[in-house]
């Protein structure tokens, strides 16, 4: 810590005003400032002593509540892989391979893109790098299908934050969510590979004959119109109450269970 | 009959070096300055002394080139040393060296009888000419009182919910005559009521529970329940065109020295506190005193920040520094200049934080009293919307769309979002929890400017 510290202070002075890399000053801001928090003290005016919570403390908090998400994702793009092409014998450990292989390329290309552009707006523009990126970056990948193309990742991501951060001043400014922009810009663009069956990962694997997933409503109408009992082609199917009517299961995941104890193809 | 009024918004700063109950008296300081920035929305300060000068506690040492009647006067007898000017000229302080002994500016004294009795324009002429009038604080604005205008109501807050503010009954105490009279001279200004404002698990010192002729109002809820504007707020909010009058205990008691004594008292208890103070404890001393001498031989630490009001809305004076106007208190911190390794993630239960974030534990331990240092924890940004503000603010107003159309110069907005409902003193703790570290502060003083200008 000791030798980071000696290191960065012996730079220094290359990124200040008049020094050769001065135009560099706020990218080389952003890596010392993630390395060590500033010495930099309060104002001789007005508050004298500051809250413990950062930009960067509160966006990375974002990102670590996500990380779940991220990973039930990778899990059910593995698990729908294996559904779609009909091998229920994969364990839990191929699953994961599977999903990690198909997502992280697209968190990787997410933030890379999208760093890469914010650093070259904070050099041209001087101000510093603002860590909402960190949460867009994340987000992206979230709500992408899982074979997208890498380039139409990064042609995404690109777009919404030239036009729908950059274009209006930067973060703070922007009157329209960088996430969902690049969600919107390949709805439209590319809506072959962003609408239809491109949410289950196949692979060039062989499917499976055919597989299909009854709603609960459905079968409510199927049972209504050939005479049968609803409730109980209801419980049938799984979408039922539990024997308790105030159970856990009951109260927080009947959906869940509906689509989890959905009979496999 | 006063009003009980309970806030659940705010946040207590629990720091460590609260004062000790118990006053002692030092050999007074040296010096001793009046520095015209305490007064806000001072258009031009006139001095009419100069350097070698001799005055007495009283005597007139500048006035505002606006208001050519209100004096503001020198604390204590001596000669004037110094007049420090900063960039343009502009006046900043006047140090005065103190005699031994403080020789007063004589003024008539009235018994009872004649305070009764006494004219609005009679007292008002006394007031204005003995320096104690800029001890009236004007709400909009928070700048000093205009003797033109009558306020709609005077309001006291007899309480103070700063981090390691000062007892009021131990700042006051023994002054329950000076303070009636001087409630009496008030209640001539206006029609409206005098509101005292107390908190119902603080004792309330007994000045304020033998007042009579006032309206006694209780508080309950955390820090800015002490905010006096926050207070007029839930009583009778200020609307364009309104002018209340704010004032300080100890201004009341000034006031009331003045017409019973004859003289302009400037002698005042403060707290010295904070947990670089080795034994914070209360002193008698007067208005503006050097710090110095409080100071010698009770610090902890060299590299220590020292602050004359509380650590929320005071200024950084140095430990050669002197008190300003307004402040009955010393507070003395830790300087945090230095670097901390990947501090913008690593946890922490020392550093104290309003926000449930990853890694800031100090909500496990809320009663421990913490010492804090002055570093920024984080660098400037742009504004998040966290909803944050809302939660420290005890008022109807959104301080983050106040805030920004204040950045925006949008004069409209700014009255329609609250502006003459505050000071800078009731969103100090926005600046303490905000995210993006804005000089919330600062920002509000500018906006106030941009309307008293408009």
């Amino acid at each position: 810590m000791k030798f980071l510290r000696n290191r960065l202070d012996s730079i220094h002075h290359h990124f200040e005003k008049g020094g050769k890399w001065e135009k560099f000053y706020f990218a080389y801001e952003a890596f010392a400032t993630f390395l060590f928090v500033p010495n930099s003290v309060s104002g001789e005016k007005g508050v004298q002593i500051r809250d413990a919570v950062d930009l960067k403390r509160l966006m990375a908090t974002v990102v670590i509540s996500m990380v779940p998400c991220l990973l039930f994702g990778i899990w059910n793009v593995g698990d729908q892989h294996f559904l779609a092409i009909g091998n229920s014998a994969a364990t839990f450990g191929d699953r994961i391979l599977i999903g990690t292989i198909q997502v992280l390329p697209i968190v990787i290309v997410s933030y890379s893109v999208g760093l890469g552009i914010e650093f070259v707006f904070a050099t041209i523009r001087r101000h510093p790098v603002n860590e909402g990126f960190l949460v867009t970056g994340m987000l992206i990948p979230l709500v992408m299908p899982p074979d997208i193309p890498l380039w139409q990742v990064a042609m995404a991501t690109a777009f919404s934050v030239v036009i729908a951060k950059e274009a209006f001043g930067g973060t703070g400014m922007n009157i329209l969510n960088v996430a969902l922009t690049a969600r919107a810009f390949l709805y439209f663009a590319y809506p072959t590979d962003i609408s239809g069956d491109v949410w289950t990962y196949v692979g060039g694997e062989q499917l499976v004959e055919g597989f299909s997933g009854a709603t609960p409503l459905s079968i409510g109408a199927a049972a209504v119109s050939s005479g049968a009992n609803v409730v109980e082609s209801l419980n049938e199917f799984g979408a039922g109450w539990a024997d308790d009517i105030f159970s856990f299961s009951n109260m927080f995941s009947v959906s869940c269970r509906a689509v989890l104890e959905k009979p496999q193809p | 009959m006063g009003k009980f009024i309970r806030l659940k918004q705010g946040f207590d700063i629990n720091l460590a070096g609260k004062a000790a109950p118990k006053v002692s008296e030092l050999d007074p300081a040296d010096t001793f300055v009046l520095k015209p920035t305490d007064f806000h929305g001072m258009y031009i300060p006139k001095l009419l002394v100069k350097v070698g000068d001799n005055v007495k506690a009283g005597t007139p040492i500048f006035h505002d080139k606006r208001y050519d009647k209100v004096f503001h006067v020198a604390p204590v007898s001596g000669e004037i040393v110094e007049i420090n000017r900063g960039a343009k000229r502009k006046l900043l302080e006047i140090k005065i060296l103190a005699d031994k002994n403080v020789e007063f500016v004589n003024h008539k004294k009235y018994s009872v009888s004649e305070i009764a009795n006494l004219s609005v324009n009679e007292a008002r002429d006394l007031m204005l000419k003995s320096g104690v009038w800029p001890n009236l604080v004007q709400r909009p604005f928070g700048i000093m009182a205009d003797p033109e205008v009558r306020p709609k109501s005077i309001f006291i807050s007899a309480f103070d919910t700063h981090p390691l503010a000062p007892e009021y009954g131990i700042l006051f105490k023994g002054q329950d005559h000076h303070f009636q009279v001087g409630l009496d001279i008030l209640r001539k200004f206006t029609e409206g009521n005098i509101h005292i404002n107390t908190h119902t698990e603080k004792e309330i010192a007994t000045i304020f529970s033998q007042a009579k002729g006032i309206e006694m109002n209780k508080f309950s809820g955390p820090h800015p329940s002490g905010c006096v504007g926050v207070q007029i707020h839930h009583l009778d909010p200020i609307n364009k065109g309104d002018v209340v009058w704010t004032i300080n205990p100890f201004g009341v008691i000034q006031i009331g020295k003045l017409f019973t004594n004859g003289v302009f008292d400037a002698s005042k208890v403060v707290a010295v506190t904070g947990s670089e103070v080795n034994q914070p404890q209360y002193y008698k001393t007067y208005t503006g005193t050097s710090v110095k001498k409080f100071l010698a031989n009770n610090l902890k630490t060299d590299n220590v920040r020292v602050i004359s009001g509380n650590v929320l809305t005071g200024t950084s004076i140095g430990t050669e520094g002197h008190l300003g106007f307004f402040d009955h208190q010393i507070s003395v911190i830790p300087e945090g200049d230095k670097f901390e390794f990947m501090g913008w993630i690593a946890p922490t239960i020392n550093k104290l934080s309003f926000h449930r974030a990853f890694g800031l534990l100090s909500f496990l331990t809320p009663g421990k009293e913490r010492s804090l240092n002055s570093n920024m924890n984080g660098e400037p940004r742009a504004f998040v919307q966290t909803g944050i503000f809302e939660r420290v603010t005890p008022m109807d107003i959104l301080p983050t769309y106040l805030l920004k159309s204040i950045m925006a110069e949008d004069i409209d907005d700014m009255e329609a979002l609250g502006i003459y409902e505050v000071v800078e003193e009731d969103l100090a703790l926005c600046e303490f929890v905000d995210v993006s570290k804005h000089e919330v502060q600062q920002i509000l003083r500018e906006g106030i400017q941009l309307l008293q200008s408009s």
